[in-house]
């Protein structure tokens, strides 16, 4: 799978979880692991831009 | 979810994003099987509702709204720890620019000012004199209104650090030092070194009367260094715990693992 934003090939680790999110080496844009149950097959989709009420 | 698995509890992710809740019946959809569930939402108000909806439908969510309440919101918490005797710096609450000149006459310059909810030090700024305030004020009047809940708070003169603190069922398990990155503001999500910090007797005991004055079960606890003592500003109920761990060694996952695992046999 490749970086939507500049095309680097993006390395998934072996033990991805659910949800777990995924950083772009080369242009730090982020994805979210997405696996589908039945299949076990992962897909990773934009993550969620940060928004005004996240933090501590 | 590694420290579960090592200790044979387990665990199912519940991705609030994918959820939905009738709170008049029925519970959550996808249903959650477990009672225990512990809520690490970042959203402020996601986190907060869905722990209302969760315990609406007869979960034991760790924290709890109660806890959630009164600790993710700053004004809250500080209204909070004075009520339980936590010593904590001098913090006032004011709503127009006249009243926020005259909260920051009371409380001398520099006073810093907060957003009331979420944060990692976004938004927060260090007003140093008079124009400075009411600049940013003016600012806060393009916001949205919850920006316009000014809590400001005397400037604790301090070591350029401050202290956090871990507390798992009325202990504290973990402290760190917590040095600010070139900034006035010690949040490790800006930047801020981890150090490991010694649990002395005073660390603890403000920590764990911190932690009850909201009732929080697995909490992460603020305190600085002031001339007079520790004094506490935040108790934060959502804990991260990712640049903690390795500075500390503790395994701070896994006793909060432990923890939640004997909720499910009590």
């Amino acid at each position: 799978m490749n970086c939507e934003e500049c095309d680097a090939p993006l390395t998934i680790p072996g033990d991805a979880i659910q949800g777990e999110i995924v950083s772009c080496k080369e242009c730090g844009a982020t994805y979210e692991v997405k696996k589908d149950e039945a299949s076990g097959s992962i897909s990773l989709k934009p993550a969620e831009k940060e928004q005004e009420d996240w933090g501590e | 979810m590694q420290a579960a698995e090592k200790r044979g509890v387990k665990v199912t992710l519940v991705d609030s994003k994918e959820m939905e809740v009738s709170v008049t019946g029925g519970g959550p959809t996808p249903k959650i099987k477990e009672k225990i569930v512990l809520q690490r939402c970042v959203s402020h108000y996601r986190n907060l509702y869905s722990t209302a909806a969760l315990e609406a439908s007869g979960h034991t969510v760790v924290n709890s709204f109660f806890t959630a309440w009164n600790s993710s919101d700053k004004l809250l918490c500080s209204i909070a720890l004075k009520k339980a005797g936590v010593p904590t710096p001098e913090t006032r609450v004011a709503f127009t620019e006249e009243g926020v000149l005259r909260a920051l006459k009371a409380l001398g310059y520099p006073a810093v000012l907060k957003p009331t909810v979420g944060s990692w030090g976004r938004l927060s700024a260090l007003l140093k004199d008079e124009d400075f305030a009411k600049a940013i004020v003016e600012d806060r009047e393009y916001m949205h209104p919850s920006y316009q809940v000014f809590y400001l708070q005397e400037y604790v003169k301090r070591p350029p650090r401050d202290i956090r603190t871990f507390v798992i069922d009325n202990k504290t398990v973990a402290a760190i030092y917590r040095y600010s990155a070139g900034d006035w503001r010690t949040n490790t999500a800006r930047g801020g070194k981890a150090e490991p910090c010694k649990i002395t007797k005073e660390i603890d005991e403000i920590s764990v009367k911190a932690a009850e004055a909201v009732d929080g079960r697995f909490v992460g606890v603020d305190l600085m260094e002031s001339d007079d003592g520790l004094v506490c500003h935040e108790v934060n109920n959502t804990t991260e715990f990712k640049n903690s761990v390795p500075a500390t060694g503790i395994d701070i996952q896994g006793l909060a693992v432990e923890y939640l695992a004997s909720l499910d046999k009590r």
